[in-house]
């Protein structure tokens, strides 16, 4: 009888791709945080929590520890987002090359699964909530299909509680609950809503606190709520941030919190749910603010950005100890030459030290895509590979215009000066610890601090001494966002490096150098 | 696997091939622009690759324009630019502390070794 339960046994690989280069994915600060990699990924530990007891589940995060290709695996399983898009599809076919059985889901797979549907033998396409067990039912059967797509979005009260036992102790950063799925806006370029929908789906306060006391119990004392929009429904987020206060001033060493959300949180004029976060723990806050031209923000229906003053409201947000890290996007089609420029001056008065900048992509399934194939803008080049490409062709400029503009926007942006200047203005706006709503964080954390002095002695005369001028600016100060600002500022340093654009001498341009001797591409 | 050639002999092998591509009257090929910004697309990138490690004579991946988007980046990663010798940094951490009223702590012996448990 034991025999015959041990041959039932399944083992299963659950695979977290290495995303590519990117300010999206942090390299070169793992020697400051001490933590292999930044920020967790629940969507494996979630499917693990699924798993009947007769399945051996194994989950392998590439950002933590690399993946053996030895080893027999009943079935090996792959996640990712577009950023992961390549390394998963030659994980997959590495493991397919020797004979393995490979699946595919997560969200690129849902929304590009054409793409990877040559590098699976089965496909997931959808949340894996309600498909997932069906499938793993057919699996211990012998019997089961090559493509499973769920019909409808989950209750997400119904989500299991990610099983953290599968990942590796202490190796992230940030340890991840997320509390709803969804945003109620209509983005033109945003994938997210065609993928989790426009109805936001949420967790009740009680479930999303048994999560950050699992991740406690785990050691995590800096947490993401990795929503798509924490506070799009005001009275949901209110009621989950009371819970997360008084959850947080119980425990004998404070959480700093994280999230997303928008810029229409400052539209109350007494800011309550605001201040409500930043007693409840709340930090940092990245916002897609994406341009200050508001014929760009019109265009591409981000509302929720206009009719409004969007320094004021950054420095509101800043006023109540949480750090704005602001997503921005270039190549708008209303945007100019001079936008470029425009776009620095914003971020510099609004002190904004974290900018995750980007070129406008037309991604798989959003109208975007739509809009542009119908008026013949888009330029057949794999996505995945967009880091510093996009496929559209922008209209008021040339696709040279467009690339030269946003590589002197990065080194403008990262040029040290500019970003002591930025987190100067932040400090500015921070209140006293004495009048802070929130917990401070730590001072006296001194091997962190010792850890990034001696990361930055090796980068350079330039370089090496931002902290210690950065550090100067915050006298009185909470200094959570100078910890956070000068790990990301080490990670930007290193991707405009390695992607060989780092250039002094933009810094020193006041406007990018263009040229028109070049034909437009596309 | 690096490169017996320097990173600047590269960077300028590279600068060559793409102003050939773009026409000797364009303007001057500037190495830490993309390679997209000269128009370059997937197959050209593969090519230019081959001819890479033709002129290299060692193996070169045919997606290194992906991973390596600019002449710079190519030249960077190919010549192993080495590292400096590693600085003495006991004075960046001796400051940076003051500044952060930390000065009544001693540093940590983890500072400079292995910082992961």
């Amino acid at each position: 009888m034991a025999l015959k339960t041990e041959q039932q046994r399944k083992r299963i690989l659950l695979i977290n791709p290495l995303p590519s280069l990117s300010l999206y994915s942090w390299p070169d600060v793992r020697d400051i945080t001490g933590h292999p990699a930044y920020i967790m990924n629940i969507a494996l530990p979630t499917l693990a929590a699924l798993c009947p007891p007769q399945i051996d589940i194994t989950v392998v995060d590439e950002a933590v520890e690399p993946v053996s290709f030895d080893g027999e695996w009943d079935l090996v399983g792959i996640t990712g987002y577009l950023t992961q898009m390549r390394r998963m599809c030659e994980i997959a076919d590495e493991f397919r090359r020797r004979g393995q059985l490979v699946a595919i889901g997560g969200p690129y797979a849902s929304l590009s699964p054409h793409v990877v549907r040559p590098h699976a033998d089965i496909l997931f396409i959808g949340e894996a909530e309600a498909t997932w067990p069906t499938f793993l039912e057919d699996f211990l059967s012998g019997h089961w299909q090559t493509e499973y797509h769920a019909s409808d979005l989950i209750d997400l009260q119904t989500s299991p509680i990610p099983d953290l036992h599968t990942l590796r102790p202490r190796g992230y950063e940030l340890g991840v609950v997320q509390t709803s799925r969804g945003c109620p806006f209509e983005c033109e370029f945003c994938d997210v809503i065609v993928y989790l929908g426009r109805k936001q789906r949420h967790k009740s306060p009680d479930r999303v606190i048994a999560e950050l006391d699992q991740m406690y119990a785990h050691g995590y004392r800096s947490i993401f709520l990795s929503d798509d929009n924490f506070t799009a429904n005001r009275q949901r987020a209110a009621d989950t941030m009371r819970a997360v206060r008084e959850w947080n001033r119980a425990n004998p060493e404070p959480v700093v919190l994280y999230t997303q959300l928008s810029i229409d949180v400052t539209r109350d004029r007494d800011l309550p749910l605001l201040d409500l976060c930043a007693e409840a723990g709340l930090k940092q806050a990245f916002v897609g603010i994406e341009t200050p031209n508001t014929d760009s923000l019109r265009e591409v229906k981000k509302r929720q950005n206009l009719r409004t003053d969007l320094v004021a409201d950054v420095h509101r947000i800043q006023s109540r100890g949480i750090m704005v890290q602001a997503g921005m996007i270039t190549g708008f089609d209303a945007d100019t030459l001079d936008t470029f420029a425009l776009m620095l001056e914003f971020l510099q008065e609004a002190g904004i030290p974290m900018v995750l900048l980007a070129m406008l992509n037309a991604l798989d399934g959003t109208p975007l895509q739509a809009r542009l194939a119908a008026e013949n803008r888009l330029k057949p080049i794999l996505l995945a590979d967009a880091a510093l490409d996009t496929n559209v062709i922008p209209r008021q400029m040339s696709s040279q215009e467009l690339l030269k503009g946003t590589v002197w926007l990065l080194n403008q942006l990262y040029a040290p000066r500019n970003f002591l200047r930025r987190l100067n203005v932040f400090a500015s706006q921070l209140p006293s610890i004495a009048n802070s709503p929130s917990p401070s964080s730590p001072r006296d954390d001194v091997a962190f601090w010792e850890r990034v002095a001696v990361s930055y002695s090796t980068l350079g005369p330039d370089l090496r001494d931002v902290p210690l001028q950065a550090a100067r600016m915050f006298h009185g100060r909470d200094t959570h966002g100078l910890r956070t600002a000068l790990i990301f500022y080490r990670s930007a340093v290193a991707v405009l490096r390695r992607w060989g654009i780092w250039d002094p001498r933009q810094a020193e341009l006041s406007r990018p150098a263009f040229s028109r001797t070049l034909e437009p591409v596309g | 696997m690096t490169t017996a050639r320097s990173a600047e002999d590269v960077e300028r092998w590279l600068i060559e091939r793409l102003q050939a591509r773009v026409g000797e009257n364009a303007e001057p090929v500037d190495g830490h622009l993309p390679f997209s910004y000269y128009g370059l697309d997937s197959i050209d990138a593969v090519e230019l690759a081959a001819e890479l490690e033709a002129w290299l004579q060692m193996p070169v991946s045919a997606t290194l324009t992906f991973d390596y988007p600019t002449a710079s980046a190519i030249a960077a990663y190919l010549a192993g630019n080495p590292e400096a010798p590693p600085p003495t940094p006991a004075a960046e951490v001796e400051a940076l502390l003051a500044e952060l009223d930390l000065t009544a702590h001693q540093p940590s012996p983890s500072a400079s070794g292995p910082t992961m448990k």
